[in-house]
């Protein structure tokens, strides 16, 4: 990596001076999150922005415009937290392809939730913890979802409760199956592709981070 | 955050813990809304597995005074299902507090902008709280004490529901009925001991302020300022601008109303002019008093009209004939003398729904199974489920699930409550048995059902996928075939043989396939036919696991609105 990256791309470069398994694991990191909110906005709020558009409209006031720009990435970052909160026991299902220890598997979620978090308070969302353990998402799936829909009903305005029943089960049939596999799913991807083209998929996510992101992360890697 | 259930406290559980109320149900729910008033906590209760609508946890912040909470729970819960009075289901202790779990109501008609409602809503709410009130009284000799605005929610349905019963005061000696349960027998001693006056100060009738002692007509008083709020958003004695009480009803706002809204709203402004007297012998001492006092009739007579059948045996006529106009200028006549009547309420329904106005059909089809509810005792046997059947096939139709699910429920109540009648002619019920996971009993209700009606496609799928869920195809296939055979032919019908086609006869099934072959000019079917090549497959191909995938994801949302969505899929 050239000199001329330290400045264009300056997480990338710290982050390849570390040793391999930190490299490793900041690379999985940098790769995963985008995969992970990807994911989030797919299985759940593009489902839940259609429903809201049928059935689900008539919880929402008669002068709502629909999900802006700005409200469909709070709905994101909410879900991906919730969702990071309740993923426990992830496993390193790769049988030592990849190079990182069972207690940084098990850190996952845990870091990927402060990179949502980070996204969270960026779009303005106050009082919001700096870590997972102290945002008042539940570990058990169900519970958590029922406090996201919660979450989403004040962020939408929704007064009527049957809003978290009915967008249960139109919206959210597949929230444990991916709390329990997502993260270990992406690891065996990742797994199933060399390390060249781990490090150039993370090095390029590294260059479209926000400026927030960027300084959050860098500030972990010097710690590292 | 507080998450787990007994280790909470409530004054520091937050929106969105996670709680369990042992002694209720094993169920946990989050927390949603927190309201704090002068005697508790008001905690909205979601829960968490979404089988069950939201309820409301109210605790007691004064445990001292635990005595005067328990006797609210209790007349509150003595008082049963009521249409018009909110549903308390519970009573006990949750972290150490007295609590009480209730049904979840969306607004209080503070909330309701209800002077936005047409003039028959409004007619209909005050007759509906007049209802729950003389219910109160009469079951458990109740005088609330504390009726305003705040204290009458409005459920889904736009109903209204009298709540807080929490300075409720026995009037009379309960009946010997009552008085030989002995938790009731205590509440009894309670309570007249307690007699005090208590109460909101605004609403309260003004003898209550010279010691007298609440009553009826006290109750009458405070609902008249209810009402006179809810028409005018105004005082009817207390000039806010002016900052001053006046002995005069401010009659001002009420002639506005009445200019407005026309002489359609005339009882309203009456039967509140007639509550609002301020001396207590000018005003009506009963709720039959107060009803006739404003020209409207008393509702038990209200509940049948006389000749009712014979109106809506020409209703029928004109409808048959095409005389829709007619037909409604009829019963709107009718239901202008009778405005409770079920009978008329639900031929208005039916006639409405042929008409295609389907709001306006739900409005009076919602109204007769009030009415029908609170009454079910003058119906048994006789029009019983028709405006609650009829209901919630519209809701279905509309795919407002969940609506359709309470109605059916309460409905089964009723029904329950009254012993042996079954609705066996109403295909509804067989819906509401496959939303709640009892299969067999769908399949069977469904099958009884077609011995007096022929069946409908809707409610075939209804069965067949009772059937398949319960594991049962096997069994009712037969059946199945048989009740498609003599519905029209469409897509639905045809994947349903193509699923059976292994459990018929041959005889049958040839003669099915023949009838399936026969109807070339339907689209739908040959688009069935080309998906599940039909034609070619004849009968061994292994058509029925495909079928059973196709049909299944198919009807899942139509059928159940997404209920056995995880399994089905």
């Amino acid at each position: 990596m050239g000199l001329f990256a330290r400045f264009t791309n300056p997480l990338w470069y710290e982050i390849s001076k570390l040793d391999g398994e930190k490299k490793f694991l900041y690379a999985i990191l940098l790769t995963t999150y985008p995969v992970c909110r990807h994911t989030v906005n797919d299985s759940f709020v593009k489902p839940f922005e259609s429903w809201l558009k049928g059935d689900g409209s008539r919880f929402l006031t008669p002068d709502f415009p629909g999900l802006t720009d700005l409200q469909r990435e709070q709905l994101i970052d909410e879900a991906l937290v919730a969702l990071l909160r309740c993923s426990k026991d992830v496993r390193n299902s790769s049988e030592g392809r990849i190079r990182i220890t069972d207690s940084q598997v098990q850190m996952l979620p845990d870091i990927l939730g402060i990179l949502a978090l980070n996204d969270a308070k960026s779009r303005g969302q106050r009082g919001l913890p700096d870590v997972l353990e102290q945002t008042p998402y539940s570990t058990e799936p169900d519970d958590a979802r029922t406090q996201l829909l919660l979450k989403w009903m004040g962020l939408l305005r929704v007064s009527d409760p049957d809003f978290v029943r009915l967008a249960t089960l139109r919206c959210f049939g597949e929230w444990r199956s991916t709390a329990s596999s997502l993260l270990g799913g992406f690891l065996l991807a990742i797994s199933r592709n060399s390390d060249d083209f781990l490090f150039s998929s993370a090095q390029r996510e590294a260059a479209r981070l926000p400026a927030h992101q960027v300084t959050l992360l860098r500030g972990l890697v010097r710690q590292a | 955050m507080p998450r787990q259930a007994g280790r909470l406290d409530p004054e520091s559980t937050a929106v969105g813990s996670i709680i369990s109320v042992g002694g209720f149900s094993n169920e946990k729910f989050a927390v949603g809304k927190i309201s704090r008033g002068g005697m508790g906590i008001v905690y909205q209760l979601v829960p968490v597995r979404p089988i069950s609508r939201a309820m409301a946890l109210k605790t007691y912040i004064d445990a001292a005074d635990t005595a005067k909470f328990e006797r609210e729970a209790r007349l509150w819960i003595s008082l049963g299902t009521h249409p018009n009075i909110a549903h308390a289901h519970w009573y006990g202790k949750w972290c150490d507090r007295p609590a009480i779990i209730a049904d979840w109501y969306p607004l209080t008609l503070s909330e309701a902008n209800a002077r936005q409602w047409t003039t028959d809503r409004l007619l209909q709410l005050a007759l509906q709280i007049v209802e729950g009130l003389e219910f109160a009284f009469k079951q458990a000799g109740l005088i609330h004490q504390d009726i305003k605005p705040s204290n009458l929610l409005v459920d889904e349905f736009g109903a209204p529901r009298i709540a807080d019963f929490g300075v409720a005061l026995l009037a009379r000696p309960l009946s010997r009925e009552i008085q030989r349960n002995s938790d009731k027998h205590r509440m009894m001693r309670d309570t007249v001991s307690s007699g005090s006056v208590a109460g909101t100060p605004i609403y309260m009738a003004p003898e209550l302020f010279s010691a007298a002692r609440p009553s009826v007509q006290t109750d009458i008083f405070s609902l008249g300022v209810t009402l006179y709020e809810m028409l005018t958003a105004e005082h009817p004695y207390f000039d806010f601008a002016k900052g001053g009480f006046s002995s005069v009803l401010r009659s001002d706002p009420l002639g506005a109303v009445l200019s407005e809204r026309g002489p359609h709203i005339q009882p309203l402004i009456a039967l509140t002019r007639n509550a609002l007297e301020l001396a207590p012998e000018r005003r009506p001492r009963s709720y039959r008093e107060l009803l006739r006092s404003a020209g409207l009739r008393p509702l038990d007579e209200q509940v049948q009209a006389r000749g009712a059948e014979d109106i809506v045996a020409q209703v029928v006529l004109h409808r048959n004939q095409g005389r829709f106009d007619e037909a409604i200028r009829l019963l709107d006549s009718a239901l202008e003398s009778e405005p409770r009547d079920p009978l008329l309420l639900n031929a208005r329904g039916c006639l409405l729904i042929v008409m295609k106005n389907t709001d306006r059909a739900i409005e009076a089809l919602l109204l007769a199974t009030s009415v029908l509810e609170s009454h079910r005792g003058q119906y048994k046997g006789r029009l019983y489920p028709d405006p609650p059947a009829n209901l919630s096939r519209q809701l279905l139709l509309r795919h407002e699930f969940q609506q359709a699910e309470r109605v059916l429920a309460r409905c089964w109540e009723w029904i329950g409550a009254d012993g042996s009648f079954l609705p066996t002619h109403y295909p509804e019920f067989g819906w509401w048995f496959l939303y709640n996971g009892r299969f067999r009993q769908c399949c069977e209700h469904l099958q009884q059902t077609y011995r007096f009606k022929t069946p409908e496609p809707e409610s075939l799928r209804w069965m067949t996928l009772a059937a398949a869920l319960g594991k049962e195809l096997d069994v009712w296939a037969p059946e199945i075939a048989q009740y498609y055979v003599q519905v029209a032919i469409d897509i639905g019908s045809a994947l349903c043989m193509a699923l059976i086609a292994d459990n018929v006869p041959a005889e049958s099934r040839k003669s099915m396939l023949q009838r399936v072959n026969e109807e070339t000019d339907t689209v739908a079917l040959l688009q069935a036919k080309s998906e599940l090549r039909l034609s070619s497959c004849e009968f061994q191909a292994p058509l029925p696991a495909y079928a059973r995938s196709v049909i299944l994801r198919s009807l899942d949302y139509s059928v159940t609105g997404g209920k056995y969505d995880g399994i089905i899929r």
